[in-house]
This record gives C-alpha cells, sequence and structure tokens, in this order.
C-alpha cells in the first residue's frame, strides 16, 4: 500500500511541478538576467540549494587485491571488498555581494551535509566521522579601487570535506579543515593590455583523524603573473611561482626531509586563434627543492574549438610538478578532453568529460632505500606502571616506494536540463580507476605483557575501480 | 572661373542675410547688445566649464573615445570664447569711435559665436563613447567593454574565448559559492599559483577530486 501512495505522491508531485514550470518559462525567458535578491542598488544576495541522492559502488576506493592475514589463525583471514552505497546530498548555500565601480565585497557559506544510508554495509551509516559528516564551504572577498591601474583583491576560503583538493592520505574519504587565505595586487596600464598580477598566501590542512596527522601541512604560496593582451581575446604571459609546504606533524625524523619546495616558471599564449578555435600553448622549468633537487619540465597545450555558443570541444595535455607528503613532489601528465552541447535553446546540456593522468613520484622519503627490501621497527612500550609494559611490537614494513607511478582515469557524461533558468535538473554518471603497481604490506608481531601473542600482516593496493551515478537537483537564485 | 562663380554665389548668399542681422541690430540699444553679449559670454564660459568637467570624467574612466571627441569640441569653444571677448573689444572701440554700424556687424559676429557655442555642447553631448547607459539618476555610467576587458562571466574576453564558464546558465553547473567576482586580469585561470593547469571548468582545469591526488602510503593502525 505504501508503495502505491508514495507512487501517487511522486506523481502529483512532478505533474504540479511541470506545471508550474509550463506556465512559468515564457516569463522566465524573459527574466534570464534576473537571479538572486536585490537588497539595495549594489548589493545583492544569491541563495542555493542542492538535492542529490548519489550511488557509489565503491565508497572507500578499496582494491579487491588487499587483504588481511592472521598467521596465528587462517581462519580470520579476509580479503576485502567493494562497499557500495547510496548517498544523499543536501546542500544549502548563500552568497552576498556589494559590488560598486570601486570595490567588491562578497561572502558566500554553503553547508554540504552528505548522509551515508548504509546500504551494503550498515558500518558506513554509523561511522559519521569518516563517512557522513557535514561539510561546509566558505569564501569572503574583499576587492579594492577596482577602476584605478592598481587593484587590490583579498580572498579567504575556510572548507571541511572529505573530498581533497591537493592532497589524499590514503584511497578512501578523510575529513579534513583547509584554511586557505591569499593577497593579491593586480597593477594595470590604462587599455588593460599590459597586467602584471603579485600573490601571496598560507594554507593550512589539518585532517580530523589522528591517524593523519603526521600528513597535516601548512604552505605559503607565492606567484608572480605577467600578461601582454596584443589582441582583445589572445596574450602572451608569463607565471613564476614558489610553494613551501611543511607538514608540521610529521615525525621528527623525517619532517626535514619531507618539506615541498616546488618552484615553477613557465611562459607561453593563449587565447583566440580564429573565430572559432582558441589555443593554450606554454612550457617551462620546474624545480623541486627538497631533501633531492629534481629538476623537470613545464609543458601545456589546449585546443579550444568553439563552434558557437552551444558547442564546445576541448583537447588538452599538461605536465605540472606538485608538493606531496613522503615523496617530496610528484609529477603529473595529464590528457584531457570534453565535449559540450547545448540543445533546446540552452535548456538541454549534453556534456562528456574524460582524463587520463599518469603520476610519477618522487623518492620516498620514510622508507628510502632501494630495491624494496623489509624494514623492521621494534616498539618496546617500556612506560613505567604502565599495563602494557613488557610487550613487545615488531612491526615489518614491506613495500614498493622507489619509481612510483600511478595510472588514474576518468570519464563522466552528464546530462542536464534548466527547468527555470534558476533551476536545474542533471544525471552524471562518473566512472574512475587507478592502477599502480604500488603495495605496502605490513607485519606485526606482539608478544609479551601477559596479553595472547599475534602476529597479523595487512597487504594493501592502491588501485580501485569506482562508478558513481548522481541525481541532482538544483536551485540557484 | 569656378572660384568666382563661388564667391559670387556667397556673396548673394550673405548679402540678404546681412541685411536682415544689420536690421535686426539696428533696432537694439547701444544698452541692449552689451547686455546680450555679457549673457551670451557667460553662457560660454559655463559651456567651456561643462565640457571640461565631462573631459576630466572621461580621462577618469579611461574613455579615450569619449576624451577625443571633447577635445576637439572643448578646442573649438575656447576658440570661440577668445574670439568674443574680442569681438567685443573690437565692438567698444566702434561705439567709442561713433561707429555703430561696425559695432552691430561685431554683435551680430558675437551672436554667431555664440550659437556656434551652443550647437557644439549640443554636438558634445552625442560624443561616442565606450558602451554607456543613463540610469534612472540621469547619471551617466560606463560600463566595462566586456569584448576589451573580457570581465569572467560576460561574454568577450579570453575567458569566454577558451570556453571558460560556458555552462554557467545552468543552475546545476553553477559553482554554489562562485562569488560572480570580476578577473581584473582575464587569465583564463592561468595566473594560479603553483604549476600549470588547464582552463576552470573544462577537463583539465578540474583539481577537485582524487584524479589530481595521491595516496602515499600510511601504516595501518594496528588497533583498526
Amino acid at each position: 500500500m505504501m508503495p502505491i501512495r508514495a507512487c501517487l505522491f511522486c506523481s502529483f508531485f512532478l505533474f504540479a511541478f511541470a506545471g508550474t514550470s509550463l506556465f512559468a518559462q515564457e516569463g522566465e525567458r524573459e527574466k534570464q538576467a534576473e537571479k538572486g535578491f536585490r537588497l539595495s542598488d549594489t548589493a545583492i544576495m544569491n541563495v542555493h540549494f542542492t538535492l542529490a541522492p548519489e550511488f557509489e559502488s565503491n565508497i572507500n576506493n578499496v582494491s579487491t587485491r588487499s587483504y588481511y592475514e592472521d598467521h596465528r589463525d587462517s581462519t580470520n583471514n579476509y580479503t576485502h571488498t567493494e562497499t557500495k552505497d547510496l548517498v544523499l546530498h543536501l546542500s544549502p548555500g548563500i552568497r552576498a555581494k556589494i559590488d560598486d565601480k570601486f570595490k567588491t565585497l562578497a561572502m558566500a557559506f554553503l553547508i554540504n551535509y552528505n548522509l551515508y544510508t548504509g546500504l551494503d554495509d550498515k558500518k558506513s551509516f554509523e561511522k559519521l566521522t569518516t563517512l557522513s559528516a557535514l561539510h561546509f564551504d566558505t569564501d569572503i572577498l574583499g576587492e579594492f579601487n577596482k577602476d584605478g591601474n592598481v587593484v587590490v583583491r583579498a580572498l579567504n576560503n575556510l572548507k571541511r570535506n572529505s573530498n581533497l583538493d591537493v592532497l589524499t592520505i590514503e584511497n578512501g574519504l578523510h575529513t579534513n579543515l583547509l584554511e586557505d587565505f591569499s593577497l593579491s595586487v593586480y597593477i594595470k596600464n590604462s587599455e588593460e593590455t599590459l597586467s602584471l598580477k603579485l600573490s601571496s598566501g598560507i594554507q593550512l590542512n589539518y585532517f580530523e583523524e589522528s591517524l593523519f596527522s603526521p600528513y597535516n601541512f601548512w604552505s605559503s604560496r607565492n606567484n608572480v603573473y605577467g600578461q601582454w593582451k596584443f589582441l582583445p581575446k589572445t596574450a602572451a604571459f608569463f607565471n613564476a611561482s614558489f610553494t613551501y609546504q611543511d607538514y608540521f606533524n610529521a615525525d621528527p625524523v623525517s619532517r626535514h626531509d619531507q618539506r615541498s619546495m616546488p618552484l615553477s616558471v613557465f611562459v607561453g599564449v593563449l587565447g583566440q586563434i580564429t573565430p572559432k578555435i582558441s589555443l593554450k600553448l606554454l612550457g617551462g622549468y620546474a624545480n623541486s627543492f627538497s631533501k633531492e633537487m629534481h629538476h623537470d619540465g613545464l609543458a601545456g597545450a589546449e585546443f579550444v574549438y568553439k563552434h558557437s555558443e552551444n558547442t564546445l570541444f576541448t583537447l588538452g595535455y599538461l605536465r605540472s610538478l606538485s608538493p606531496v607528503a613522503i615523496y617530496q613532489y610528484y609529477s603529473m601528465d595529464k590528457a584531457y578532453l570534453g565535449f559540450t552541447q547545448k540543445l533546446l535553446h540552452s535548456r538541454l546540456l549534453l556534456k562528456f568529460d574524460a582524463s587520463y593522468s599518469h603520476l610519477a613520484y618522487g623518492k620516498n622519503v620514510k622508507y628510502p632505500l632501494e630495491n624494496n627490501p623489509a624494514q623492521t621497527r621494534i616498539d618496546d612500550n617500556d612506560t613505567p606502571n604502565d599495563a602494557s609494559d613488557d610487550i613487545t611490537t615488531v612491526t615489518t614494513v614491506t613495500q614498493k616506494s622507489v619509481d612510483r607511478e600511478d595510472h588514474l582515469i576518468r570519464i563522466e557524461p552528464m546530462v542536464s536540463y534548466n527547468i527555470l533558468h534558476w533551476l536545474g535538473i542533471s544525471l552524471k554518471y562518473s566512472f574512475e580507476t587507478k592502477q599502480t603497481p604500488f603495495y605496502a604490506a605490513t607485519r606485526v608481531t606482539r608478544s609479551g605483557g601477559g596479553v595472547p601473542p599475534s602476529d597479523v600482516s595487512y597487504h594493501l593496493y592502491y588501485d580501485y575501480m569506482d562508478h558513481r551515478v548522481l541525481l541532482s537537483l538544483a536551485a540557484d537564485y | 572661373m569656378k572660384w568666382l562663380a563661388l564667391t559670387c554665389a556667397v556673396v548673394m548668399l550673405m548679402i540678404p542675410l546681412s541685411t536682415h542681422a544689420a536690421q535686426e541690430a539696428a533696432s537694439i540699444s547701444i544698452e541692449q547688445m552689451r547686455s546680450d553679449i555679457d549673457g551670451w559670454a557667460r553662457r560660454v564660459n559655463e559651456i567651456e566649464a561643462q565640457i571640461q568637467k565631462m573631459n576630466v570624467q572621461a580621462v577618469n574612466e579611461k574613455d579615450i573615445k569619449w576624451k577625443l571627441c571633447l577635445d576637439d569640441i572643448l578646442a573649438t569653444i575656447k576658440g570661440v570664447s577668445a574670439s568674443i571677448i574680442s569681438a567685443r573689444n573690437r565692438m567698444d572701440d566702434m561705439i567709442r569711435s561713433e561707429k555703430k554700424d561696425a559695432a552691430q556687424v561685431q554683435f551680430m559676429l558675437i551672436k554667431g559665436l555664440a550659437d556656434a557655442a551652443e550647437r557644439a555642447f549640443t554636438e558634445s553631448q552625442g560624443c561616442p563613447r565606450q558602451l554607456t547607459r543613463v540610469d534612472t539618476s540621469s547619471t551617466i555610467e560606463k560600463e566595462e567593454d566586456k569584448s576589451i576587458t573580457g570581465t569572467r562571466g560576460d561574454k568577450g574576453g579570453i575567458g569566454d574565448a577558451m570556453g571558460q564558464d560556458f555552462t554557467e546558465d545552468f543552475a546545476t553547473e553553477r559553482d554554489p559559492n562562485d562569488l560572480g567576482a570580476e578577473d581584473p586580469i582575464d587569465g583564463a585561470g592561468t595566473d594560479t599559483p603553483g604549476g600549470p593547469t588547464g582552463t576552470p571548468d573544462n577537463t583539465g582545469g578540474d583539481t577537485e577530486g582524487p584524479i589530481d591526488t595521491m595516496p602515499p602510503f600510511v601504516e595501518p593502525s594496528p588497533e583498526k
């Protein structure tokens, strides 16, 4: 009985919704440019809400080759399995802006609640700290002297999420806080053909799980960018950037070696070549001033074909160098393509994106020995008056840590429909896989202290496959 | 011959005009003429001040097109103003030497100059500008020419050419935290700190998510 009622309710809802949207369409077309609540001549406020159920086939991105081995009792052995789940994303948000000829003051606040429903494994519903969580994303922007030749911009972003932008410690989701502040000065000539941007910023990344605290970092990012716009839509540019990244909670022994300081310098041209074709070409040099100095090249090529205001095709290649924990740096070669088509007077959107990335890591500073030998660490807890006084733990780590290379592939087709200009619905499928020869095995033996002796091994692989289907209903007014 | 014919034509045209003007001027007293000239001179000064003000505004707004047009008109007005002063002095000389007819000619000349100043002022209001609009408070506000400055999110500019924000008119594709601030440099994301990136909103510019991330080895906790 309940399913019938639910179907009736859904049918009524959809019917009413479609009817309302049809009546509103004509009026809405005339109001395409109007969005947001105007508070005054210069102040406007926008609201946002997304409801998005998502099915994911491998929520922790585990490898099915990973397994646990108990050397004393083989009945405890198990192999890792993929956990699928249905995740409900609820995202209300608000933006406000005061904008005039001289300044812009703006803020945005977005809440994102991800509810893992425990479809396959009830534990995914119960592990609130790592899976279901309340995330947020805030931005505060100040831009001053906009009509002058020297523009100053300050931007602060604070967010809590589990979908890391620059660093993933482990496959899966790990909640972190990221604070990012940057101050930029733009210097332009009156014709705005010559521009110089000086920017400096500080990032602080904090993992909430203590297991990952050694990977907390702060970084200073400094950048000089110059641009000469020799045609209205075409420019030559140069970019010089230096980052200092320190893992302040790392093991004191390896903290100094983990410090990552990449320098990047590149020049290039970008912009329109013909009315339909645009290009970006760049090349440069990078160096990682870490424990070891690593010279590298930077490159980028992007081809954009814009057939009309409705069709866009992009094909590109990138090579970059970035800081990372343990390995000091990684260089990335990435090839990508995208195709976007708008139909029905820009109401229907068809999109296809695909990319392949090859990541090559620097040397592991924590386990630096060649030929992957087993490295043993003995922890003899010798704390007075401790019940575990006599426990001896021997940890033996074996891992392929030299010449690590990962391959990542992502494919994303998507369809989106604008019901109203501020209300839309989309369906996206995402396939993602990582292939890597990297693995790690850790054998832990315990004895003494009056506790039962144990001898177990963790065999971890880092390749995975993940399928996602995301249905989104988004309102942005 | 051609020049002779042209001169004759101009003379033929000017004779009735001069006659009409002289008849008009003859009916005005000297005091009235001086009073009228003072009024015209004040008006020309006002016009000059207003155009000068607009010229300063054009400089502030870096509207070269507008400024070039105003410069020409301002030069004309200044010339007119100087000519009025000169003609006024000549007229006074004529009056003192009791040559009223000649004084009336100077008076008519000043009137013509004042009319020319009014026409120039009207012309200045129609000076072409980079996209202009007049809002409800009747203040003239310059809009940025997006095709030149390439303000992000608007048509024109490098970001637009590179396909940035191509799908922003779709509600599901909008970044809910996009503050909609202008990109002062219009660099389509190339001004980002760190290494090179693809154009934002394109596949290569998407740095979020695991595609650009790495998983270094983490020792599993025996207790876990």
